[in-house]
């Protein structure tokens, strides 16, 4: 059932993308909240086509063979991802390599999520004999008897959720190229969670993908560090295949673009240095609009190290026990939310995903959402702020009756919002994991739980 | 930390969480009173600011007016000539001749033609002129605008010959850094909407981006007038800019004339106590509500483009003030908008005027609205908290709540869009939902089916047979009164008024609560659930806008106003009622049917 629906939703989404094409490169490759100057669809476009010219055009608009890519300032685009996409420089064809990705991440996530249930239920139940996981009662949806006895249509809900998602819709429609790396981080996990059964190509599967990740998009980086702690005993082989991976990704790049490594300065150099200042839903561009020029290079660096300074510490605390690969998968996927919410050029289509990881995580340990402490206002202050952020904008660009003081308040609410997911799953976790060390497992602990009301109360 | 943890542990111990979720609904609408009282507080002293000029540029009548005695008579030449071609009924003709004269004078002119959306009409024609700023570099412009025919219907003899004197005299200066381009139109609705548009898409003649505009307006050939009304609307929500308005004023008030906002009438002008301020905020957020409705005054035309715009308009015969005097108004606003070295950013783009002199900023009078959407926020969660469902049975009844409500969502706005585009007079449009809203309710009174399941017959009922758990009633009146909040939220800070009127008209739906059989009170709570529903009906609304507001007269030009605001001035207001009213109304209207 789940491998009809997905191609059914693949279909629709083709169409869905080839009939709404100008809708997505008029109007939602404008939007600030979708697309940056880093990923937007247009400076794809913009690569494809230099690199296609180069050499084969002729006539007026000949340009010569040595022109470089990089030099005119406008491509950010990695050049293997470019020289991949080169034969496929068509509308139709890209929409297709967009819908395939997509599709493929729809079924990687039902398979995550099958596979993370498994280890939960495993470990949970091991320590934990008495928890809801056993209660029968079948109005509960915490109950994993009853979602594993539906998983077929479970599934479904979960294919239906992901596809028709308002967000996931348009992050998809906006057609951002940040769709590739997070492939590619997708892929990672997928191995990550599928690690019992082949465990040495997992490994290399895993790192592998996070390398082509971080080479796509820089700010993944960092997950090396989580996932050394997940690789636990293998950590030198992660960090050699790592190495290995992302210098030859590095040196192919040097290779095809005629030995020039002008493309670190504009892909890179561009996320780090952040250098096209442009509004976006992050935190940074505000300051470097406002500051005195010289404290330009103090800001880059303050933003840079917020930027990991969190990841280590969060490995750390998340790598207690070195059985549990629940909490190292659960620190791997908090820290990408980290680096996703302090990065330079941030969109909500790189919240959406965090948010389908997270997903993730509260589906398969349900009891984690007895111990959110305000999940309904953070949820009410994302809607708002995502509702309100295009029309900030609106009044600040378009009507001229705003400022870019009410966009950036509206970033500000939407990080607020999104720093309050983060602290909150940080918080219920440690909460859990402190009531089974303690063995705190009076029935009303846990079943009282299930009502709002008292939620404010619970401890 | 340490405080909020003593807190917590205290709210704890008392149980006050208990209690208040017991008492959300009197909480959500003792916000909502709040909501009105902190607009009704405005105006008492203390609350309000008095006006300032903010953009120092500006200097309003630092400079003397030379607008006076000997330009006169060129201003009587134009008017007597003016006065002749009142009986020419053909505005191309009209034009021809005031052509004449401002090419005379110097300046380039050309007429724009356009075309009514109504099939009855002819192509109408607009002229205007340009001057090119002697010392700018043509990039901006001022703009000077009459109409030949007032909303009120008159013939705008001296607003048109006070723009041909002021031509000539402008002409006659070389301080001028912007371009100033003189626009007769033929009336102050759409034809100058259509200039305007025109201007910034397909005309040859331009003279760069449109700084601010000022509309005269001045009926009638005497020679004296009394006072001088200010009009500064604009569509969707937009207003010009303070400083403009505030320049208008001090301006008027330095030629010795007195100022009206909001169509104070002249023996209210000396008032400024708390009735008169609060008459005049009261109606500012209606005016605003309805800009684009109603015959506008010109002023509205040029919202969309961020061009700051307002009419001045001479009011009363034979005061102490002559037509020079109001003359020399848009004299020296034009002297003081071509001091501006930037754009009008200095002062507040949202505001609310008490009096000419008086008014609210944005972060005063802000509050009363976002307490409407917290009421709102509130009531739906006390749906949820009061409902005795876990929160697992809601989840899992979510998908289906949210069905419903995208089912009524379409229907609304399928509604919605057709009615603008099928050819039906709004009369006949209007009387059909009216009565459609008013059978709807009237199934709510439905009571007699819940105690003797026998259908009444005194109703024209719908027999709806649909049975929803009360699980997927009540998650789904809280959703729906959760996207009132948002609707709410996302137009607080674009359209006040509309986001504060809707709220108002909205919040009798959070007391619609569903029948219990074996309840005493049914026949009450019938009742009551069908008061709620037809004051909250977008039509009854209408209804009673357009029999209270003169300039309306009738409900119907209230529909039609609604309906072909959107093709004319590109105004938002039947989308705002068609994507955030008219489902939400329908939502609990079938919530309080199927319950």
């Amino acid at each position: 059932m789940i491998y009809p629906a997905v191609v059914v939703a693949f279909g629709a989404k083709l169409l869905l993308l080839s009939w709404l094409n100008s809708f997505s490169s008029d109007v939602l490759d404008n939007f600030v909240e979708l697309s940056t100057p880093i990923t937007s669809f247009k400076s794809l476009r913009e690569g494809l086509f230099l690199l296609n010219s180069n050499g084969n055009s002729t006539g007026l608009f000949r340009i010569s063979n040595d022109l470089n890519i990089y030099d005119g300032g406008n491509v950010h685009i990695p050049p293997i991802l470019l020289h991949l996409l080169k034969h496929f420089d068509t509308l139709p064809w890209l929409n297709f390599i967009y819908c395939v990705l997509d599709s493929l991440m729809v079924l990687m996530f039902i398979n995550i999520n099958l596979k993370f249930k498994q280890h939960c239920i495993n470990f949970y139940s091991k320590i934990y004999k008495k928890l809801i996981f056993l209660n029968t009662d079948n109005n509960n949806i915490y109950n994993p008897n009853l979602l594993s006895t539906n998983s077929t249509r479970f599934n479904l809900i979960l294919i239906l959720i992901y596809c028709f998602n308002p967000l996931n819709l348009v992050s998809l429609l906006s057609k951002s190229s940040i769709i590739f790396s997070n492939f590619f981080l997708t892929l990672s996990i997928y191995s990550i969670v599928n690690l019992s059964s082949y465990e040495s190509l997992s490994l290399i599967i895993s790192t592998i993908s996070l390398s082509i990740s971080a080479y796509l998009s820089y700010n993944t980086l960092f997950l090396i560090i989580p996932l050394l702690s997940i690789f636990g005993t293998k950590k030198f082989k992660t960090l050699f295949i790592f190495l290995l991976s992302c210098s030859s990704l590095l040196l192919i790049s040097y290779y095809l673009n005629q030995c020039n490594l002008n493309f670190l300065d504009s892909t890179y150099g561009m996320i780090i240095l952040f250098k096209k200042i442009q509004p976006n839903i992050g935190l940074w561009w505000y300051f470097f609009i406002e500051i005195f020029k010289f404290f330009n290079d103090f800001f880059i660096g303050v933003f840079n190290i917020y930027n990991f300074i969190f990841i280590i510490p969060i490995t750390i605390r998340f790598s207690k026990d070195k059985e549990n690969k629940i909490e190292k998968i659960y620190s791997f996927i908090l820290i990408f939310g980290i680096i996703t919410l302090t990065k330079s050029y941030l969109t909500i289509i790189d919240f959406n995903f965090v948010l389908n990881l997270l997903a993730i995580l509260l589906l398969n340990i349900p009891l984690l959402i007895n111990y959110l402490k305000f999940p309904i206002v953070s949820i009410l202050i994302i809607i708002h702020s995502i509702i309100l952020s295009p029309i900030f904008y609106y009044l600040w660009i378009f009507n001229g009756s705003g400022n870019s003081n009410f966009f950036y308040a509206i970033n500000l609410v939407f990080s607020i919002g999104f720093t309050s997911i983060l602290t909150d799953l940080v918080w219920s976790y440690l909460s859990l994991e402190y009531l089974i060390e303690n063995k705190l497992d009076s029935k009303d602990e846990f079943t009282s739980f299930d009502q709002v009301k008292y939620r404010l109360i619970q401890y | 930390m340490a405080l909020l943890e003593q807190i917590r542990r205290k709210v704890y111990k008392l149980g006050l969480v208990p209690k208040i979720t017991k008492r959300l609904p009197l909480i959500s609408f003792l916000l909502g009173v709040l909501s009105c009282i902190w607009i009704l507080y405005l105006p008492v002293d203390g609350q309000y600011r008095r006006t300032y000029i903010s953009e120092n540029a500006l200097m309003p009548s630092q400079a003397y007016s030379y607008f006076r005695e000997s330009e006169w008579n060129y201003e009587r030449g134009y008017r007597d000539e003016i006065h002749k071609l009142k009986d020419i009924e053909s505005i191309f003709e009209r034009n021809k001749v005031i052509s004449e004269w401002l090419e005379a004078i110097g300046l380039n002119t050309a007429v724009h033609q356009f075309h009514y959306n109504d099939a009855n009409k002819t192509a109408g024609h607009n002229l205007y002129g340009l001057f090119h700023a002697p010392r700018g570099d043509g990039t901006e412009a001022m703009v000077l605008a009459a109409s030949w025919n007032t909303p009120d219907g008159e013939f705008n003899e001296g607003g048109v010959a006070l723009v041909v004197s002021l031509a000539r005299y402008f002409s006659r200066w070389s301080i001028w850094s912007k371009n100033i381009i003189f626009v007769i139109t033929e009336d102050s609705h759409y034809a100058m909407r259509s200039w305007v548009q025109a201007y910034h898409i397909s005309l040859d003649l331009t003279g760069g981006a449109i700084e601010a505009a000022v509309i005269l307006e001045y009926p009638g050939e005497h020679d004296y007038f009394k006072y001088v009304e200010v009009i500064y609307g604009g569509l969707n929500g937009q207003l010009p800019n303070l400083d403009l308005v505030n320049t208008a004023v001090s301006i008027t008030e330095h030629e010795g004339v007195k100022v009206s906002v909001q169509k104070v009438k002249e023996n209210e002008l000396n008032r400024n106590d708390y009735f008169s301020r609060c008459k005049v905020l009261l109606s500012g957020i209606k005016e605003l509500a309805f800009a684009g409705l109603k015959k506008t005054n010109g002023c509205e035309a040029f919202s969309g483009w961020r061009i700051q715009a307002l009419t001045l308009r001479a009011k009363g015969y034979g005061g102490g003030a002559d037509i020079t005097t109001f003359g020399r108004v848009p004299e020296a606003m034009f002297r003081s908008i071509n001091n501006l070295l930037e754009k009008f950013h200095q002062s507040f783009f949202f505001y609310l005027m008490l009096s000419p002199r008086n008014f609210v900023s944005i972060g005063t009078y802000l509050p009363s609205a976002v307490l409407l959407t917290v009421s709102f926020g509130i009531s739906s969660a006390s749906i949820i908290l009061n409902s005795k469902h876990s929160e697992s049975q809601i989840l899992m009844v979510l998908p289906k709540s949210f069905g419903l409500f995208t089912i009524s969502f379409f229907i609304s706005s399928l509604l919605g869009v057709s009615l603008m585009y099928i050819p039906v007079s709004p009369d006949i449009i209007f009387r059909v939902l009216m009565s459609s809203g008013i059978i709807l309710s009237s199934q709510s009174l439905n009571y007699f089916n819940y105690e003797n399941n026998i259908q009444n017959k005194t109703f024209p009922m719908i027999r709806i047979k649909i049975n929803l758990p009360l699980t997927v009633l009540h998650s789904l009146l809280s959703i729906t009164l959760l996207y009132t909040s948002l609707v709410i939220t996302s137009l607080l800070v674009v359209h006040f008024s509309i986001a504060f009127l809707i709220g108002i008209c909205l919040l009798p739906l959070t007391f619609v609560r569903p029948l219990r059989i074996g309840s005493e009170s049914l026949k009450l709570r019938s009742f009551v659930n069908f008061l709620c529903l037809v004051i909250s009906c977008p039509w009854t609304i209408i209804l009673v806008i357009g029999v209270l507001d003169k300039d309306f007269g009738t409900p119907f030009k209230v529909m039609e106003g609604l309906l072909t605001s959107w093709r004319d001035f590109e105004v938002w207001t039947w989308f705002i009622i068609t994507f955030g009213w008219l489902p939400v109304w329908l939502e609990i209207f079938s919530y309080c049917v199927i319950s």
